[in-house]
């Protein structure tokens, strides 16, 4: 029991820290879970996030690998209520009251002005994962190719990413 | 926004909760909503994009909640919500138990390789298109560069990004005072 609310505890504080995106709160999710609580080591830590990163959804489903290695599924459904929910609350809330205001012209102003800003992040985003994941000539040559077919919709982004993963198998390390 | 029946958007966000694989889930949101079936405009994407960003809790999830109440209201937040997460939960939980009772090593870091390369060509080609429709604003250029400059190259703290530049953008584009005497006008005779 008192495993549950440490998981949940844990959580909620990590969910609140993810400003910007989760991947930022990784290294502090390690630190609390791994060091701090011990529920994993830090190998299957690792695991489970490359595990989070291959399968669909949000990779801080994460939680839900390290709440079923603490109590099984109820340890899953707690760690991802924590994560999830509450954060999800308040973004309700701001989505709630930024609809009733939305056509006034400081909230068009925002509107404008957050436009330029949001895509400068997902470059930003796009240079931080570009960094770690085009490290030679074969992801170079993926990178390429995923480019070429999805900017002439030959075939849908997940099946592109897939097929990536699969070549990236045969080829080996 | 468009509206959607109830069954139409949890059919999409349970789409995007599956289909959403190897990171920058946000483009699979994008890609589907906007890009291919046009529920909403580029413009209409973007102010929930940011405040997604700038709100704690992770992307994702915040995106669906923001979306789902603009397309259908409170019910349609917590079925974006569920519908996007649900998938590759069950999935996970799915993995975690086999990966708990059957030690060993699985051998995802060359899948993982390759399909992290495949992301970033995706995120290239979704922030390219979003791109056009973000240029309108005054100082969009300038804005975008500066953004990038300091979150992706700098690594500044991203809500510290968004804070400064957020609110030097809101200056350059603030109401112009005529739209604002309109506005006032409008609330006193209702």
């Amino acid at each position: 029991m008192s495993d549950l609310f440490a998981l949940a505890w844990t959580f909620l504080r990590l969910s609140f820290l993810a400003v910007g995106g989760g991947i930022g709160v990784v290294p502090e999710m390690q630190r609390q879970v791994v060091g701090i609580h011990g529920w994993l080591t830090a190998r299957q830590f690792v695991d489970g996030y490359a595990l989070s990163q291959i399968t669909p959804g949000p990779g801080m489903l994460v939680t839900a690998f390290i709440g079923y290695r603490v109590q099984g599924l109820l340890g899953a459904s707690v760690a991802m209520a924590a994560m999830f929910l509450p954060t999800s609350l308040l973004t309700w809330i701001v989505a709630h009251r930024w609809e009733r205001i939305q056509g006034r012209p400081w909230p068009q102003a925002v509107e404008r002005a957050l436009a330029p800003l949001a895509v400068g992040l997902m470059a930003a985003g796009v240079y931080t994962v570009g960094r770690s994941a085009i490290t030679d000539i074969p992801t170079v040559i993926l990178a390429l190719a995923s480019v070429i077919i999805l900017s002439r919709r030959w075939l849908p982004a997940a099946v592109v990413v897939l097929a990536a993963g699969v070549v990236s198998w045969f080829v080996g390390p | 926004m468009r509206q959607i029946s109830m069954a139409r958007l949890t059919r999409m966000f349970a789409w995007i909760g599956f289909s959403s694989v190897g990171g920058g889930r946000s483009a699979y949101i994008y890609d589907m909503l906007v890009e291919r079936h046009a529920w909403l405009t580029r413009e209409e994407f973007l102010p929930g994009y940011t405040l997604s960003q700038l709100l704690p809790g992770p992307t994702i999830s915040n995106l669906s909640v923001f979306l789902g109440h603009g397309l259908r209201g409170a019910p349609g937040a917590l079925i974006g919500l569920v519908a996007v997460l649900l998938p590759g939960a069950l999935a996970i939980v799915v993995l975690a138990g086999f990966y708990f009772n059957h030690p060993v090593n699985p051998h995802v870091q060359s899948v993982l390789r390759g399909m992290g390369a495949a992301v970033v060509g995706f995120l290239c080609v979704t922030v390219g298109l979003i791109g056009k429709g973000a240029l309108r604003a005054r100082g969009a250029i300038a804005i975008l560069g500066l953004t990038f400059l300091l979150v992706g190259i700098l690594r500044v703290n991203t809500f510290l990004v968004i804070l400064v530049v957020g609110a030097a953008s809101l200056w350059l584009n603030r109401p112009s005072s005529s739209e604002e005497i309109r506005e006032t006008i409008a609330e006193i005779k209702p």
